[in-house]
């Protein structure tokens, strides 16, 4: 199969259809899609790891891991610094619903990896997932950056895929940021 | 010995710890609401007032003569002002320590602004949600600075605390009840609906001449205060059937069912299935006991609890039941008087009718698949009454259709619970949504 990256045209297409199944809400707007991407904004928690009397983490243990972050839930208005060297976990604002026949990579949009502020890994968006994708965030900067619910802070770019069947991810239908889950 | 001076102590050091207090809150304005912001500005003017009323007359007193004149007068100031003290203790601290944005269904924030804004149009009202470790749930106003200083010039600022249970943060039920009843009191006082009725002195209790017999006055007052209480309740589900439709009713014994018996009566609430007969029968009146899938669940409570009114009063204390048979036995006349009067004044545009059941029906679509319902076609909102009854559509169904998705089941009573909180989460989100694109009335 050849991978391909849809068109701005096609995404504004099946995004506005009623009967395609690739779905993101709320439905962005002509300036939030480009060519073969979306942009997506921040949502309003974050989960932030905090100083603890654990020695340290067992990779295998993800969960134990979770006991370190500690939930900030931000009004429409506030805002959230994130210091130098700072890791938290959020999740888009916007709730994808992919279709079989798309998968995408989550990446730090320019403006705000030039500040300092990167997506840590490409998050994956598989072929039939649903959710608010959690995203990983850590500033490279040497000055704290503030952050505010519904910035446009990344974007997903999506190219096709060739799925037969929908096997639901650990994390489907997350509208929060998730910590990791014991792995499979 | 507990002496003025002892008591101005034991007032100074309650006044330190308000101010903590209030330092404690404001030290995190992230996640402080407006409102917050609002009342802890005016908590400063209430501490202040007091502390410089206080010790101005505490001064002045230093010149009475008679040592023990000076010394009651001065212990009387002091108990005046551990009243006021108390009074911002007990009800104005919880509501600000409590109103963390992790704690408080923070995506509810804008509507319940919006419907204390529609309930009350020209009152300076501001609302504040509040969570308790608690299951409770309440609206009440609070005092003002200027309430609480007796000062007639200040601002004519006004507050409402809703609290809401920490543990049911995204629970659609709460949020029901919340917009619908609790919102209902506020219609409720603010029309003045259940306080219009003037109870009559039952026959039993007149003598020749048709005026109370004195015999009979404790159980007259019990009979008076019964009617007020019961009759606001029953105000407020009227106006919650019409404000959200048939969720008010679908919520309700889910949330009660949690901390009351259906056929117990109490001092400030008739039984459960007497408001579940009246909710039933005033959504059958406003034609949703005919609409899809839901339709039959109003028409089966209808059935199922027809006979609530005409049963005995069951309330636990013995020596109020007459009083209590009495207040219902009026109050049940009352009804159709009471949904009129909440009928005329509720704003048309607010009263919901089953012409959204097709929107409703769509976002319970949506809901089943697992999205969100917050928007029913491309940058168009729903409103919060079609969402909230999406959502109990897809609870009707037993969630089976959400579970699948999820990979998860709804056969065992974990995986109903993980289904369930999944199904919060996107009404959370629909609310969300809705209120960014700017959700309609």
């Amino acid at each position: 199969m050849t991978v391909a990256v849809p068109t701005k045209d096609q995404l504004l297409a099946r995004l506005r259809s009623d009967d395609d199944k690739f779905k993101i809400f709320p439905t962005p707007t002509e300036d939030q899609v480009g060519h073969g991407t979306v942009d997506l904004r921040i949502g309003t928690v974050f989960l932030s790891a905090e100083r603890s009397s654990l020695e340290s983490v067992k990779a295998w243990e993800p969960e134990e891991a979770g006991r370190l972050f500690r939930e900030t839930q931000l009004r429409p208005d506030g805002s959230f610094a994130m210091h130098p060297h700072q890791f938290v976990l959020a999740s888009t604002f916007e709730y994808l619903a992919m279709p079989l026949d798309l998968s995408g990579l989550i990446q730090s949009r320019s403006t705000f990896g030039r500040m300092g502020i990167i997506a840590a890994t490409a998050a994956f968006v598989g072929p039939g997932f649903k959710g608010s994708p959690t995203l990983e965030l850590v500033n490279l900067g040497e000055v704290a950056i503030i952050l505010k619910p519904y910035l446009a802070i990344c974007q997903i770019a999506l190219f096709t895929a060739d799925e037969k069947k929908v096997r639901p991810s650990r994390y489907q239908c997350s509208t929060r940021p998730k910590f990791a889950k014991e792995p499979t | 010995m507990w002496n003025a001076d002892q008591r101005r102590r034991a007032l100074s050091e309650r006044l330190r710890q308000l101010t903590d207090a209030v330092s404690g809150v404001e030290s995190q304005p992230e996640v402080l609401t407006t409102g917050q912001k609002v009342l802890l500005d005016d908590l400063d003017v209430a501490i202040q007032g007091i502390t410089t009323n206080f010790e101005e007359t505490w001064h002045d007193f230093e010149k009475v003569r008679d040592l023990q004149e000076r010394e009651r007068s001065r212990a009387e100031l002091c108990l005046n002002f551990e009243e006021l003290v108390q009074t911002l203790i007990k009800e104005i601290v919880p509501v600000m320590t409590g109103a963390s944005a992790s704690l408080v269904p923070v995506e509810l924030e804008p509507v319940v602004n919006d419907e204390v804004t529609a309930a009350a149009p020209g009152r300076n009202l501001t609302p504040i949600l509040f969570s308790t470790p608690d299951f409770r749930y309440a609206i009440k106003l609070l005092p003002s600075s200027a309430e609480i200083l007796a000062d007639e010039g200040a601002k004519n600022q006004e507050f409402l605390s809703l609290c809401t249970p920490a543990i049911g943060r995204d629970s659609i039920a709460l949020h029901a009840v919340l917009l619908g009843h609790e919102m209902g009191h506020l219609r409720d006082w603010q029309n003045d609906v259940s306080k219009a009725f003037d109870p009559p002195t039952p026959q039993k209790w007149r003598r020749a001449d048709g005026e109370l017999d004195l015999a009979h006055d404790v159980a007259f007052e019990a009979y008076v205060n019964f009617v007020a209480d019961w009759g606001e309740e029953l105000v407020s589900d009227i106006f919650s059937c019409l404000r959200l439709g048939p969720v008010a009713l679908l919520a309700f014994p889910e949330v009660v069912g949690a901390t009351a018996h259906m056929n117990h009566d109490s001092l400030s609430h008739p039984a459960p299935d007497r408001r579940i007969r009246l909710m039933a029968e005033m959504l059958t009146e406003t034609g949703f006991a005919e609409v899809e899938q839901v339709g039959e669940v109003v028409k089966e409570y209808a059935v199922t609890y027809a006979d609530a009114w005409q049963r005995a009063i069951d309330l636990r204390d013995p020596d109020l039941r007459e009083a209590a048979q009495e207040a219902w036995r009026v109050l049940r006349n009352e009804i159709p008087a009471f949904k009129r009067r909440c009928i005329a004044s509720m704003p048309t545009e607010r009263i919901v009718t089953p012409d959204i059941w097709e929107l409703a029906l769509k976002a319970r679509n949506r809901l089943r698949e697992g999205l969100p319902c917050g928007e029913h076609s491309a940058g168009h909102a729903n409103s919060i009454a079609v969402i909230l009854n999406a959502a109990w559509m897809v609870k009707i169904e037993g969630l089976v259709a959400l579970a699948e998705i999820i990979g998860g089941e709804a056969a065992t009573t974990k995986g109903i619970g993980k289904v369930s909180q999944v199904l919060d989460g996107l009404v959370v989100k629909s609310i969300e949504i809705a209120n960014m694109l700017g959700r309609p009335v």
